[in-house]
C-alpha cells in the first residue's frame, strides 16, 4: 500500500519565468530515449509524464511585451538629468543601465521577435512520481528537463503534493489563460506554467525513441507488442457507479491510446519528417505521455476529441510505420488501484 | 483612551496588517488569491471522488482538519498577544512615562502579528512574492501551477 503523502505531482516550467524562452533538448529528438533511460535508472513505482499542447495565438501579448521592454531600453539609455549645489545640470547614466536585467533585455527581445513571426504551440509538461518504498530519493529526481535550456532560461521541476493535480493529469488540462503572466512580466514575475514554443521545437519533445539511444532501454522492446490492456470504448474506464452521483466517467474526458508496439526505427527522423512532427499541433488539446508502470514504459497519446485522436495516430503512424495503438483508459491502472487500496 | 488607540495597542491587527503589506507589497492582492497546497486524506478522497473511483466520503473529518488549522496558525500569536496585553504594561511601565506605554505596547504586538504573518505564509498565502526585474528568480520554490488548480481549461 502507497503512503499517497508520498505521492508527488510535478509540472516542469522555466525556471527564471522568462515567459519568451523556448528551452530545448539537444541533440533532437534524443529527449525521450534520454528521459525514458534517467527514469528507468531510478525504477520509481509509478511516472506519468505528459507534454500536452495545443495551437493557440499570443502574438498580441509578445508584441505588447516587447513593446514594454523596449520602453524599458529607452528609458534606461536615456541619461538621468541631476543638479550641482550651485545649480548647474549635468547629466549620469542611468543606474538601470547597469543592472543585470538591462544587459539580457536585448536577448530577451529577440527572442520574442523569431516567436512573433511563427505559429504559437501552448504546451504544458506535467505529471506524477511515486517512489518505491525502499528508495531513499526525494522529490522527483529527473535531470534531463534542467537540460532544456535557451540563452536565457531553462526548464525546472516544481512538485506538490496537492492531489487536486491529479485530476488535471486525468483530464489532460493544462493552463491556457496567460494573460497574468504577461501583465506582472515587469512586476512580482512568477514562472509561466506552461510554455509557448514555436512548431520549431515541438520535435525536441514529441518523438519516439529511435536510433542508437534505443539499444539502452530495457523497460520497452521496440518492434515488439507491449502487453497493453485493451479496452473496446476508451471513455469509459472501468469502475464503479455511485447512486444517485452523476456517472463522471464520461464527463470531458479525453480519448486516449497506447502505443501498444514502438517500432524499431533506426535512425532519427530526417528533416522532411521532422517538418511533419512540426504541424503535430492542432488547435485541440493534444498529448504526448509516457507511463511507467511495473518496470515497464508505455507511450501514450490522446486528444480532446475522437475524430482527432485518429488523426494523430495517422500522423505518427506516417512517421513511425508499425505503430500499432490500443484503446486504454483516461485514468491509468495504478490510480484506479491507489484509490481502492488507499 | 480611543478605540483606535486600544486596537493599536492591545491587539495584532493593525501590526499584522502592516507586516503584511510589508512583506507582500509586489502582490498586496495575495490574501484574496492565496497560493496553497491542499493535502491530506480529505483531499485525495475528494479527488478520487471527483474522478468516480470511490464513492462518497463522510466529511466529518473536514470540520476537525479545519479546526486543528485554526487552533495552530491562530493560536500562539493569539496567546502571545495576551501575554503582551498582561504583561506589556508592567514591563515598559517601568522605563518609559505612562503617556507612551501603549506605544510601547503597540510595537510589541508586531511580534504576535509576524508569527501569525508568518504561520499564514506558511499554510495559506504561500510565499514572499519575487521582486521586480530579477533576472534570476529563487529555486526551489512552489510553482504557480498551483494557482490553476480547477480553473484551468
Amino acid at each position: 500500500m502507497v503512503d499517497l503523502n508520498k505521492v508527488l505531482f510535478f509540472n516542469v516550467a522555466l525556471k527564471d519565468g522568462h515567459i519568451m524562452s523556448r528551452p530545448k533538448f539537444e541533440p533532437q529528438q534524443e529527449f525521450v530515449a534520454t528521459l525514458v533511460h534517467e527514469i528507468e535508472t531510478f525504477d520509481p513505482e509509478f511516472a506519468w509524464i505528459q507534454f500536452v499542447f495545443v495551437l493557440k495565438d499570443y502574438t498580441r501579448e509578445l508584441t505588447s511585451l516587447k513593446v514594454r521592454l523596449y520602453n524599458f531600453k529607452r528609458s534606461a539609455d536615456t541619461p538621468v538629468k541631476k543638479r550641482t549645489k550651485d545649480g548647474k545640470e549635468y547629466a549620469v547614466e542611468s543606474r538601470e543601465r547597469a543592472s543585470e536585467w538591462y544587459r539580457t533585455v536585448e536577448a530577451r527581445t529577440k527572442n520574442i521577435e523569431e516567436a512573433r513571426s511563427s505559429a504559437k504551440v501552448l504546451m504544458g509538461i506535467q505529471g506524477m512520481w511515486v517512489n518505491r518504498e525502499s528508495h531513499d530519493t526525494d522529490g522527483v529526481p529527473l535531470n534531463t528537463f534542467n537540460k532544456c535550456k535557451d540563452e536565457i532560461d531553462s526548464l525546472a521541476i516544481f512538485t506538490y503534493n496537492d492531489p487536486r493535480m491529479l485530476e488535471e493529469l486525468v483530464s489532460r488540462r493544462i493552463v491556457t489563460d496567460l494573460a497574468k503572466y504577461f501583465v506582472t512580466y515587469h512586476r512580482s514575475r512568477a514562472e509561466s506554467p506552461s510554455l509557448i514554443l514555436t512548431p520549431d521545437e515541438l520535435p525536441y519533445f514529441i518523438h519516439l525513441p529511435s536510433g542508437g539511444s534505443v539499444g539502452k532501454l530495457t523497460s520497452f522492446v521496440p518492434g515488439v507488442a507491449a502487453d497493453a490492456p485493451v479496452e473496446n470504448d476508451p471513455f469509459i474506464p472501468a469502475m464503479e457507479i455511485i447512486p444517485g452521483e452523476p456517472d463522471r466517467r464520461e464527463v470531458g474526458l479525453p480519448a486516449v491510446s497506447s502505443l501498444k508496439t514502438v517500432p524499431n526505427v533506426a535512425e532519427p527522423l530526417k528533416e522532411n519528417d521532422v517538418s511533419r512532427l512540426q504541424n503535430i499541433a492542432s488547435t485541440t488539446t493534444r498529448s504526448f505521455e509516457i507511463m511507467y508502470d511495473d518496470s515497464r514504459t508505455n507511450f501514450l497519446v490522446s486528444s480532446r476529441k475522437q475524430h482527432d485522436l485518429q488523426l494523430v495516430k495517422k500522423q505518427l503512424l506516417f512517421l513511425y510505420p508499425g505503430t500499432e495503438f490500443a484503446c486504454v483508459t483516461p485514468i491509468p491502472k495504478y490510480i484506479e488501484a491507489l484509490a481502492k487500496n488507499k | 483612551m480611543m478605540i483606535s488607540t486600544w486596537v493599536i495597542a492591545y491587539t495584532p491587527l493593525a501590526q499584522f496588517v502592516v507586516s503584511y503589506l510589508l512583506a507582500y507589497r509586489n502582490e498586496p492582492l495575495r490574501l484574496l488569491h492565496p497560493c496553497r497546497q491542499r493535502t491530506g486524506m480529505t483531499a485525495w478522497n475528494e479527488t478520487f471522488m471527483k474522478l468516480g473511483l470511490v464513492g462518497r466520503v463522510p466529511l466529518r473529518q473536514d470540520v476537525f482538519h479545519d479546526i486543528q488549522q485554526i487552533l495552530k496558525v491562530f493560536g500562539i500569536p493569539c496567546l502571545l498577544s495576551l501575554l503582551v496585553d498582561l504583561f506589556g504594561p508592567q514591563l515598559s511601565g517601568r522605563q518609559f512615562p505612562k503617556a507612551d506605554c501603549w506605544l510601547i505596547e503597540a510595537c510589541l504586538q508586531f511580534i504576535p502579528a509576524i508569527i501569525l504573518l508568518l504561520a499564514l505564509r506558511k499554510s495559506f498565502l504561500g510565499p514572499l512574492p519575487n521582486s521586480p526585474r530579477r533576472v534570476h528568480l529563487m529555486y526551489p520554490r512552489l510553482g504557480s501551477r498551483i494557482r490553476h488548480l480547477g480553473d484551468s481549461e
